[in-house]
């Protein structure tokens, strides 16, 4: 009987220590090749490209237009993809269409954006981000844009201006020092 | 009689000095004001922007302008009131004292100070056209 007992307890502690962390241990490998199947299914992915030939130069007061391709590259459908825009003060950006119902996997859609600075915009380099998002994912991709004034019109002024002053200044100079 | 003329020369020519240094500090320093506000306005393209750049273009022009007559006066009140001592010296007999090539170099001093006055007034001149 004691022989029976000290047998008992001596499996009890087997299985305690020994087995149970066996049988954990292959349960997680066992899983383990679900996970990846598990994960790609859960994946989602979205990409914004612009696909027009964009010189990153825009005109104040004009729509300045550019073509983005926004890519499902998940394996889920996104459904109701809102874009927006995080442009300077003033700005308008306008998605033609403004939103993607569904999009499946591998899908795109083209989106034909416009941004039109306002009328006194100054020269300069400004960024406007465009936004893709719906409520599992968001994406967002940096456009760069630079304004230039009506060129040369102020540096021909300025020249113009620049040119009558030294010559006043050779005029002044030559005739008070004769005197 | 004549040492009181000599004192009467003396502070002429003090006084042409700090006139002159006045129109040249004074030039300098408005030429490098005209240019920061100028600078700061012309990235603006408002009309009331262009109007203030406008304006303190012609104060370049007028204070340069004034500089520069300014200076050339100067020049020329230097030029009588040096002659006058080296004549006083010559009647004294002790014009070897002072070296009549003096006069050219001042001419030449002048002339220096003009260009930096010039240059300045250009330089604030034409940039804000070029940033605008």
């Amino acid at each position: 009987m004691k022989m029976f007992i000290r047998l008992y307890s001596n499996n009890t502690s087997i299985i305690k220590f020994i087995l149970i962390p066996v049988i954990i241990i292959l349960l997680v490998l066992c899983s383990l090749p679900f996970y990846p199947a598990m994960a790609q299914n859960e994946k989602t992915g979205l990409d914004i490209l612009i696909i027009s030939s964009f010189n990153n130069t825009v005109h104040p007061g004009q729509d300045n237009s550019i073509v983005i391709e926004v890519r499902n590259s998940g394996d889920t459908t996104l459904t109701n993809v809102v874009l927006s825009s995080n442009a300077p003060a003033n700005w308008t950006v306008n998605f033609s269409p403004s939103s993607i119902e569904s999009l499946s996997p591998s899908g795109s859609q083209v989106i034909n954006v416009d941004i039109m600075p306002p009328n006194n915009s100054p020269r300069g380099d400004y960024n406007i981000t465009l936004i893709a998002e719906n409520p599992d994912i968001s994406q967002a991709i940096s456009v760069y844009a630079q304004i230039n004034s009506t060129p040369g019109i102020w540096l021909i002024i300025g020249a113009i201006i620049l040119v009558v002053v030294i010559g006043i200044f050779v005029y002044v100079y030559f005739r008070y020092t004769r005197r | 009689m004549i040492e009181r003329v000599h004192e009467h020369i003396i502070e002429e020519l003090k006084t042409n000095t700090r006139t002159d240094t006045i129109f040249i500090l004074t030039s300098i320093a408005l030429n490098l004001i005209s240019l920061a506000v100028n600078t700061a306005v012309a990235n603006n393209n408002s009309a009331s922007s262009t109007i203030v750049m406008f304006t303190f273009v012609a104060l370049i022009i007028v204070v340069n302008l004034v500089a520069e007559i300014g200076l050339i006066r100067g020049r020329q009140t230097r030029n009588k009131l040096i002659s006058g001592l080296l004549r006083m010296y010559k009647d004294k007999g002790v014009e070897g004292y002072y070296d009549p090539s003096l006069l050219s170099d001042y001419k030449t001093r002048y002339n220096l100070f003009m260009i930096v006055v010039l240059f300045t007034g250009l330089v604030a001149l034409i940039v804000p056209f070029i940033i605008k």
